[in-house]
């Protein structure tokens, strides 16, 4: 349903005034296929190029190379008009609870919004489905007149879900839409959009730093660090037998009562996105770096069936 | 059925401001004034044929007496000003907002380029000196309140273009835009349905204080002779005062009632657009945006003024008459 072909998003950065223009490469040759209905996790530190990924497959952000093809079509060749039709069947959940809804509006005007804004409704319908949308997502018919200055940060989200399937989307794509809620909202939340992805037969791109969020609603998992995609196979295979030493040292960062492993700590940072060194993006704090590593970038290769990652030396038992 | 509360509309808001209620009371009875001029004025002072005796004294037939050059009835005078004042403030204001906002939002959401030519003419107009350029103005295209209409929108916009585009530059990353056009939202309805209402409080809220300036703007031009000479307004019986000679007879009247007439309508608009900055602004309350102006000034530049010249400007002349170079 949704296919990313060598995506890269960079941007053009100039350190000075007279220094050469360098690029940020914020999302690196990313390829990745979401199967309809399914739910696909995206993974990352923070500036690893999540948010711009879904920003390019949502169509706010044109890539520098490569393709976003939605149901087959090549999302950015599309001529004006299909390209907004196209659109019209993603739509986005944002982080930022707050600005995400224009605190002018009344809640039942900005769900009805996107029916407005494509035309072909009656007020009336626009009204009932408003009100079946506020109920879908938990809320109440009477919350309709009130502003969103009236609700919490949780609520708040829902008037987003509930925005955001008004239009009957076959994508949605989740930028992180619980990390700015507390743990207890974030429950609630997590649980409406799993009662909404088997319910309405979504399919979702999911983006989060948070491992536990996506182990929980996710069918596949594709890890992003620094730009490039360094591992993603299903759900499970990754996160019980993670096959790229990032996605371990990942995983071990995870505070868990039962496990006694002592953590894997990476050393140094993340090296600064404008000057990613030659080879593999991780080598500089990899705890099994070999010369290799250093001068030959990893290929995303499938090393057990359906799990792929970059890596040259993988930990495959 | 549950009755949802319903916020309060902004003209009850700014009615609820104790300050905004004394500031719309005054604004309407200026309208007031204005349009009901031939009913309160007892005389037409732009009749010829109903002047009185010139420089009489306060009665109750001329309840503020008579103009000493033409005899004409300073209380109707008075009241007819009311009309050039209202007029030229209020549209002014109005032009300048309706200038301001189409340009502030279009070097904001226009693009790039809109945005580099609008920002570059509102840095040419900052530095441009207004007086010199009005008096160069009126004297090359005549003497007309529709000129000093003109030459103060030409150069009011640009403050509030710069107000404008900054808002909309923030308003253009909420994500509640992004929501919008992934809906298909075209760039005029985005610019109609977002982006113009919430600019709207700070065009309201220019258009008051804007207004209030420009009637002191145009009483000084007035006063100058620069207004339109067939013209009654406040700006022009203060010069006519000042010519007459209605200090040199204690006709203090004759100076005062305009001034008091300048003074309330400011003070009536810049009332009101105070209290809606306050509406709009919650976090200013209580502080007294007009106190806090004076406070700043007395402070910092007064008070520089003053350090000044304790510092060296006075022994300084004195230096300089003894050596006889003043």
């Amino acid at each position: 349903m949704l296919k990313l072909q060598d995506l890269e998003v960079s941007f053009p950065v100039r350190a000075g005034l007279f220094s050469k223009r360098r690029c940020i490469r914020a999302v690196r040759q990313v390829s990745l296929s979401i199967p309809r209905g399914q739910i696909v996790g995206l993974v990352g530190e923070s500036g690893c190029g999540k948010s711009t990924l879904a920003r390019a497959v949502i169509g706010m952000q044109k890539p520098t190379s490569g393709q976003v093809l939605f149901e087959g079509e090549d999302l950015y060749a599309l001529p004006p008009a299909q390209f907004k039709t196209a659109r019209q069947g993603m739509q986005m959940v944002f982080q930022d609870p707050f600005s995400a809804l224009n605190p002018r509006f009344e809640v039942g005007r900005t769900i009805a919004e996107p029916m407005q804004i494509r035309g072909g409704y009656s007020k009336t319908e626009m009204e009932e489905r408003a009100v079946e949308l506020l109920l879908k997502v938990g809320l109440n018919e009477s919350d309709k007149n009130r502003h969103p200055s009236d609700f919490s940060g949780g609520q708040r989200q829902r008037i987003g879900i509930a925005r955001a399937i008004a239009l009957n989307p076959q994508l949605l794509v989740l930028d992180e839409p619980v990390s700015a809620l507390d743990v207890s909202v974030h429950a609630q939340i997590m649980n409406l959009l799993m009662d909404l992805h088997e319910e309405l037969g979504l399919t979702y791109l999911f983006i989060s730093h948070n491992l536990a969020d996506v182990k929980d609603i996710s069918h596949q998992v594709g890890v992003m660090y620094l730009g490039s995609l360094m591992e993603r196979g299903q759900t499970a295979s990754v996160f019980e037998q993670p096959l790229h030493p990032y996605t371990r040292s990942l995983l071990a960062a995870v505070l868990s009562l039962d496990d006694q492993r002592p953590p894997v700590i990476t050393k140094g940072d993340i090296p600064s996105p404008i000057e990613v060194p030659l080879g593999c993006p991780f080598a500089s704090r990899c705890p099994q770096t070999k010369p290799r590593c250093l001068q030959e970038q990893p290929q995303l290769l499938e090393w057990q069936p359906g799990h792929f990652a970059a890596c040259h030396f993988p930990l495959v038992n | 059925m549950k009755r949802v509360h319903r916020s309060p509309n902004l003209l009850q808001k700014v009615w609820q401001h104790p300050q905004g209620k004394l500031g719309l009371v005054l604004v309407c009875l200026l309208v007031i004034t204005a349009l009901a001029a031939p009913l309160i004025a007892p005389f037409d002072p732009y009749d010829v044929t109903q002047r009185a005796e010139k420089g009489l004294s306060p009665s109750l037939t001329h309840l503020l007496g008579t103009s000493i050059s033409t005899g004409q009835d300073i209380f109707s005078m008075l009241v007819y000003g009311t009309r050039v004042s209202l007029l030229v403030g209020v549209v002014t204001g109005l032009s300048t907002m309706f200038l301001g906002a189409f340009m502030g939002i279009l070097a904001g959401y226009g693009g790039r380029l809109w945005d580099t030519l609008i920002m570059r003419v509102v840095d040419v107009m900052l530095v441009i000196p207004t007086l010199p350029l009005t008096i160069v103005l009126t004297n090359l295209f005549g003497k007309s309140y529709g000129m000093i209409i003109f030459i103060f929108t030409i150069f009011g916009w640009v403050g509030l273009a710069r107000v404008i585009r900054s808002q909309v530059l923030v308003l253009k990353n909420s994500n509640y835009i992004k929501a919008a056009q992934l809906a298909g939202a075209s760039k005029l309805y985005v610019m109609f349905q977002h982006i113009l209402p919430g600019v709207s409080h700070l065009l309201i809220m220019s258009t008051a204080l804007t207004s209030a300036g420009i009637m002191v703007a145009e009483a000084g031009l007035s006063f100058l002779g620069l207004g339109d000479p067939t013209a009654i307004s406040w700006g022009k019986m203060l010069a006519e005062a000042q010519s007459g000679g209605a200090l040199l007879f204690g006709h203090w009247w004759w100076i005062m009632a305009p001034g008091i007439g300048i003074f309330i309508s400011v003070f009536a608009f810049m009332r009101v657009g105070l209290a809606l900055e306050e509406v709009f602004n919650p976090r200013m309350k209580r502080s007294g945006a007009l106190i806090r102006l004076f406070k700043s000034m007395n402070s910092s530049y007064i008070q520089q003024i003053f350090d000044d010249m304790e510092e060296r400007g006075i022994p300084q002349i004195e230096d300089a008459m003894e050596r006889g170079t003043v």
